[in-house]
């Protein structure tokens, strides 16, 4: 009998696993058939024995017939005799109603990680921080009370059904960095971890993580609210090394997930690492099956993200301290710190890196970023002269670019009021736009003005 | 002219009432005032008297003395009657109390929660408290979703997003549950069949949530007039409810007329077009200038009607912008333009399917006109709904098609007067969909070991056993935890719709998207070189990419629409459990339902005379769902003495009556099922009948039919036999022309033979025993 189209049919309706995936399917699934042929009515609705005859039916169509859960996994069977921390290694912490795993270690000062020493990162000022945050308010930045923070769950979709299972944190203590991890070995673990965590957020003032606004912390927020407990996270200063690095390599990396970030920014390379997609599905096959093997990974794993997170800060403050920008190595990212200047109006030191980038480099994209920056800053710097000499440059360096001569030709229309200037280059503008109406206007207008002027005899202010 | 004149003239035209097969005058009755109940806040009495409101009707009195005991309650009214005052009041009295305070409403559409926002905002905005009331659907943007969920003190949404949207995030909703004192589900009678149990575990998980965050709303429902709303309900909420129907709102005189359209073929009994007859007796409303609604059965019904009224609109000087179509396929701002036209008056004639039955605001109109029987009681009497102010008369004509059910029912006026409203079934402990609801649940809040799931306490904790099994939710300290990757919500939808709704691009307009139709009926409407019409402009179909969900069309000028034919099959793919019985046996099991658009007629407008036709090149589409079937045998048709000839129509006619008795049997809604007889079953070659789930995938009511088999039967012979009908009627085989003048009795001896053999066999083991 074609049996197995409709099991299959029905295990992805009520989305089961297959079949195949549990063990003992295959003799289960012949004596479900054998039976379906007597199978029984079920009697008046809605009474638990309709219920448990159609549980049953479920099973047998299923391929699961009724076991004690501890045959269908042996592997269950002593699960709770045996310590599971014994092969997993750790210490219990938490009270009589809930305990969870803790693992700690100590990095001593000089740890050096890929290219950086980890206490460098104790460098960064609340003024430097400013600059990397875009201008964000900072001013509670503080790297001695801060707390580096990477979750592990059991989904990465979020909702509340997801778990954190393993938390890792990371702070210095003096110029030693501390590494602090809480394991759930199973749900009932959660309050011992949740409360654990919670004593060490409150003596921090400050939260580093990895897309950890949008992901880790509402997260974390959920699972308090889910265990009633108390959460002192809500008070601390939160800082996103993810939207750092999108500033600095949004557009000299392909993407700016941490194992990228830490590959070609830090490189260092992880062997043997677990890919970070396929940790839920090991946790929860360990908690159903008690499979160890794959949990100390899982926490190097994590333990590597901490320290890839510390080490970021490290080469970030190594770096933002030199002058002129010259601490990047990369024109990009100098380009991009340029950009972060700009949005905190550090415009004299911008002017300074664009001029310098200018000198050194060929490459048309930097220039043009460059060039747009130089005029910018100048205007803001008040400097006239120099802001149009950039733009002379600029629209003679670039004989297809617009924008320049269109700031040329404002800039003679409105500050200068020098009207044939202004016309001038907004016939070159549209020399390379014949059609863009824009200019067109600007065109009309500055003949109407020009017409003006000689008719009445306007003086020229 | 107004309306009641207009009855008077038409009394006195004979040619137009010898056509009438009735004229039902429903009598006018008046208003029922209460004064404002105690207690209520003066502001708010204030707003109303604004709003030139000074005492309340009986059933909004009584609404909200209800809801201040503490009940649930479930309020039935005619449309406009006042309705969603009765439950805003309450609503807006709790916010003005206490500002904390919040309330949930749910309807079943985005269209109709839109409309609901606007009115509710109307009445705060008299209070000037600046109530916030929000929409909460997938289109509102992530920006304002914030705000939505801490500051909202009304969220509207619907089923679907509190669904997959809300629920399962109820963390960041907390100041929602936590200060959750009213949950209104509006249009409840909406919820039939599978939707309703999904509705029902929806609930359900709602109240694990609200009582997480120690909250405990009390429920408002409205129903339109249904058999069974205190029950609907209840079984919706699971809690006793209080049915508030005592309705205070005045009504104006209705005369009610059915119109059988004069034979124009007495040999061949051919009837003129029901379509024609409905327009011209609009046409000559619209010339007096009386506001009217028209129901059509199909979208190009609709466009038809549009177009001809149109034309006699622009005939009469009148502008056609005055008539406008509406159905589903609009672009959402073309009806909410529409919906404000004809509320404000400036839209004197609208064309709509049942679309505007629910109850989007667009006021009330003076007459209503039905092209075709809508096939239910209830869907009919809320379109006549539609016509009636609350003083003065109104007037709705039902105008028949030629189609057998129609002409039953225009001839039976006593069987659409005298029967009740349709009740509405459904189960809420479906165990398909209650398995798939307690999923999401357990990923909400995990279970603990003396938890119930609308069912018992031992039945919820086995199927948590059953999951257990099957590692989906992980049993730890008393406590089922979910324990897979996936978001469960996402995979389970609660509606059949289609995966994505093609756009008709027009070409000559640097395509401008006109219209849309959904996936699984565009092979059949707008299939290439099909005429597409919108608002009564035709476009011929270039091309239908249903890959990308796209149609590319030009505006053409025609004097013809095309009409598809559509081929239906079915075949078995998978016999799940199949029992002998005495001269037949009944089966279960997975079937394949296509349908063929093969070729198209193009007609005429005006005449509708067939002007030619073409093939339609588009592959079939299938669903695969759950069916119930029963093979009969040579030897049972020999016994009930069904000859030859008429075996086809006997087994129609068996099969219609069994598909009538099912929805109370297993508890489904009689959409949620269909039938079909075939006189050779491939394969089998024997005479079947088929009984099979209109969802993709099914839900399991035909596996309960196979285990009810010989109950729906005797369900099925019973009413046969009360049915006082002579030769089948819509309520059991059919109507006689459908099913031929032999079909009720045939099927009566058949249902007979198919339990009496059951009943010998049955005997024999009885005396057996003995």
């Amino acid at each position: 009998m074609e049996d197995n189209t409709h099991l299959n049919k029905l295990v992805e309706k009520l989305g089961l696993k297959k079949a195949s995936e549990l063990s003992h399917a295959e003799e289960s699934t012949k004596n479900g058939q054998n039976q379906t042929e007597n199978a029984t009515r079920p009697s008046s609705p809605q009474t638990a024995m309709e219920t448990a005859s159609l549980l049953q039916k479920l099973r047998e169509r299923l391929g699961t017939q009724v076991e004690s859960t501890s045959s269908i996994h042996p592997e269950l069977e002593n699960m709770h005799n045996e310590p599971r921390q014994n092969l997993i290694g750790g210490t219990v912490i938490g009270n009589e109603d809930s305990q969870c795993l803790y693992f700690s270690e100590t990095y001593p000062d000089p740890f050096s990680y890929g290219d950086v020493i980890l206490s460098d990162a104790l460098h960064f000022s609340v003024h430097e921080a400013r600059l990397i945050s875009a201008g964000n308010e900072t001013s509670e930045f503080d790297l001695d009370k801060a707390l580096f923070i990477d979750t592990e769950t059991t989904s990465c979709f979020g909702g509340t059904g997801t778990v954190a299972f393993l938390v890792g944190i990371g702070f210095f203590v003096g110029n030693d960095f501390h590494l602090e991890q809480f394991f759930m070995r199973d749900y009932d673990d959660e309050p011992a971890l949740l409360e654990a965590l919670d004593e060490r957020i409150k003596t921090a003032s400050m939260l580093i993580g990895y897309n950890s606004k949008c992901f880790d912390f509402p997260l974390l927020r959920n699972r308090y609210l889910m265990n009633r407990l108390p959460f002192n996270g809500e008070t601390l200063f939160h800082f996103d090394l993810m939207h750092v690095a999108r500033r600095f390599w949004k557009r000299r990396l392909s993407d700016c997930s941490l194992s990228t970030v830490e590959r070609y920014i830090l490189h260092i390379r992880r062997y043997g690492d677990i890919p970070g997609s396929v940790i839920p599905q090991l946790w929860l096959n360990y908690i159903q099956t008690g499979k160890t093997q794959p949990i100390p990974r899982i926490l190097e794993h994590n333990r590597r993200d901490i320290l890839s997170l510390a080490g970021l800060m490290a080469w970030l403050a190594q770096r933002v301290q030199v002058p002129r920008g010259q601490g990047f190595e990369e024109l990009l990212d100098r380009c991009a710190l340029i950009r972060l200047q700009m949005k905190c109006e550090q415009y004299a030191e911008a002017a300074d890196i664009a001029e310098d980038l200018l000198q050194q480099t060929e490459y048309f994209p930097i220039r043009t970023e460059c060039w747009k920056m130089l005029s910018d800053a100048y205007k803001k710097l008040g400097k006239m002269e120099e802001r149009v000499q950039s733009l002379i440059h600029w629209a003679e360096e670039e004989k297809e670019s617009v924008i320049p001569r269109i700031e040329l030709a404002k800039f003679y229309e409105h500050q200068q009021r020098q009207l044939e200037q202004a016309l001038y280059w907004t016939e070159q503008a549209i020399k390379i736009e014949p059609h863009n109406s824009n200019h067109l206007k600007r065109k009309e207008r500055l003949h109407r003005k020009i017409k003006w002027t000689a008719d009445f005899d306007y003086p020229n202010e | 002219m107004n309306i009641a004149q207009i009855i008077d003239q038409l009394q006195g035209n004979i040619s137009f009432k010898q056509n009438l097969t009735t004229w039902k005058v429903i009598p006018a009755e008046p208003a029922q005032y209460e004064d404002f109940p105690e207690g209520m806040d003066e502001r708010l009495i204030e707003a109303l008297a604004h709003q030139g409101i000074h005492r309340l009707y009986t059933h909004q009195a009584d609404a909200i003395k209800s809801v201040s005991r503490g009940e649930n309650l479930c309020i039935v009214t005619p449309t406009a009657s006042g309705k969603t005052l009765c439950y805003n009041l309450p609503v807006l009295q709790a916010i003005l109390d206490n500002p904390n305070s919040r309330a949930l409403y749910l309807f079943p559409t985005k269209a109709l929660s839109q409309d609901q926002v606007h009115e509710i905002k109307e009445l705060s905005e008299t209070l000037q408290l600046g109530i916030k009331t929000y929409t909460f659907d997938g289109d509102t943007p992530t920006t304002a979703r914030q705000a939505i969920r801490s500051a909202g003190q009304i969220v509207v949404t619907n089923p679907d997003m509190l669904h997959t949207g809300i629920l399962p995030h109820h963390t960041i909703w907390i100041h929602l549950f936590e200060n959750l004192k009213y949950i209104v589900i509006d249009e409840i009678h909406y919820y039939r069949g599978v939707l309703g149990s999904h509705l029902a575990n929806i609930i359900r998980r709602l109240k694990r949530i609200t009582s997480f965050y120690g909250s405990n709303p009390q429920y408002i429902c409205c129903s339109a007039t249904i058999a069974n709303p205190k029950e609907l309900a209840e079984k919706l909420i699971g809690e006793p409810v209080t049915l508030i129907d005592r309705n205070g709102a005045p009504r104006g005189e209705k005369h009610f007329l059915f119109y059988n359209p004069p034979v124009i073929d007495r040999e061949l009994g051919i009837r003129k077009s029901s379509t024609k007859e409905a327009t011209r007796i609009a046409s000559q409303l619209i010339s007096k200038d009386v506001q009217t609604i028209i129901f059509a059965r199909s979208r190009l019904q609709v466009e038809i009607v549009t177009t001809y009224l149109k034309d006699m609109a622009r005939r009469m000087n009148i502008s056609e912008h005055r008539v406008c179509g509406y159905r589903g396929g609009y672009l959402p701002t073309e009806r909410r333009a529409i919906e404000e036209g004809v509320r404000k008056g400036e839209i004197l004639s609208v064309v709509s399917t049942n679309a505007l039955e629910l109850g989007i605001d667009i006021g009330s109109l003076d007459a209503c006109i039905m092209v075709g029987y809508s096939g239910s009681i209830s869907s009919t009497w809320q379109q006549a709904g539609r016509a009636g102010r609350r003083q003065g008369t109104s007037l709705v004509i039902l105008v028949s098609s030629s189609s057998p059910l129609d002409q039953y029912i225009i001839n039976h006026p006593e069987y659409f007067f005298e029967q009740n409203a349709e009740s509405a079934t459904m189960d809420p402990n479906n165990l398909y969909i209650l398995t798939s609801h307690l999923k999401c649940a357990a990923f909400e809040l995990p279970f603990t070991e003396c938890e119930s799931f609308g069912i018992d306490e031992h039945s919820t904790q086995a199927i948590l056993e059953f999951l257990q099994e099957q590692r989906i939710l992980h049993k730890v300290k008393g406590q089922w935890h979910w324990s897979v990757e996936s978001y469960p919500a996402q995979d389970i939808s609660l509606r059949t719709a289609a995966p994505g709704n093609v756009v008709i691009l027009d070409t000559q307009n640097q395509g401008r998207v006109i219209g849309e139709v959904d996936y699984f009926s565009a092979p059949s409407e707008i299939f290439e070189n099909a005429i597409y019409m919108h608002q009564s402009e035709t476009y011929t179909i270039e091309h239908l990419d249903l890959e990308d969900r796209k149609a590319y069309a030009h505006s053409v000028e025609t004097d013809y629409y095309t009409d598809a034919e559509l081929k239906v099959d079915l075949g078995v793919l998978n016999i799940s459990e199949k029992v002998g019985e005495p001269l037949h046996s009944r089966i279960w099991g997975e079937l394949k339902v296509t349908w063929l658009p093969t070729v198209y007629k193009k007609i005429k407008f005006g005449t509708h005379e067939n002007v030619g036709w073409g093939e339609i090149h588009l592959p079939e589409q299938t669903m695969h769902t759950l069916g119930y079937w029963m093979e009969l045998s040579e030897e049972l048709i020999k016994e009930a003495k069904v000859p030859k000839e008429n075996l086809s129509d006997a087994l129609v006619s068996l099969v219609n009556v069994l598909r009538q008795v099912v929805p109370v049997q297993v508890l489904c809604d009689p959409s949620d099922i269909r039938a079909h007889a075939l006189l050779r079953a491939p394969v089998s070659q024997k005479p079947t009948l088929f009984l099979y789930e209109r969802y993709p995938g099914g839900v399991g009511f035909s596996e309960k039919i196979f285990h009810q088999h010989y109950d729906i039967i005797l369900a099925g012979l019973s009413l046969l036999e009360s049915c006082p009908c002579r030769n089948g009627c819509p309520s059991c085989v059919g109507p006689a022309v459908e099913v031929g003048s032999q079909g009720k009795q045939h099927a009566l001896q058949l249902a007979k033979i198919l339990t009496q053999t059951r009943e010998q066999i049955c005997s024999i083991i009885k005396t057996d025993k003995v």
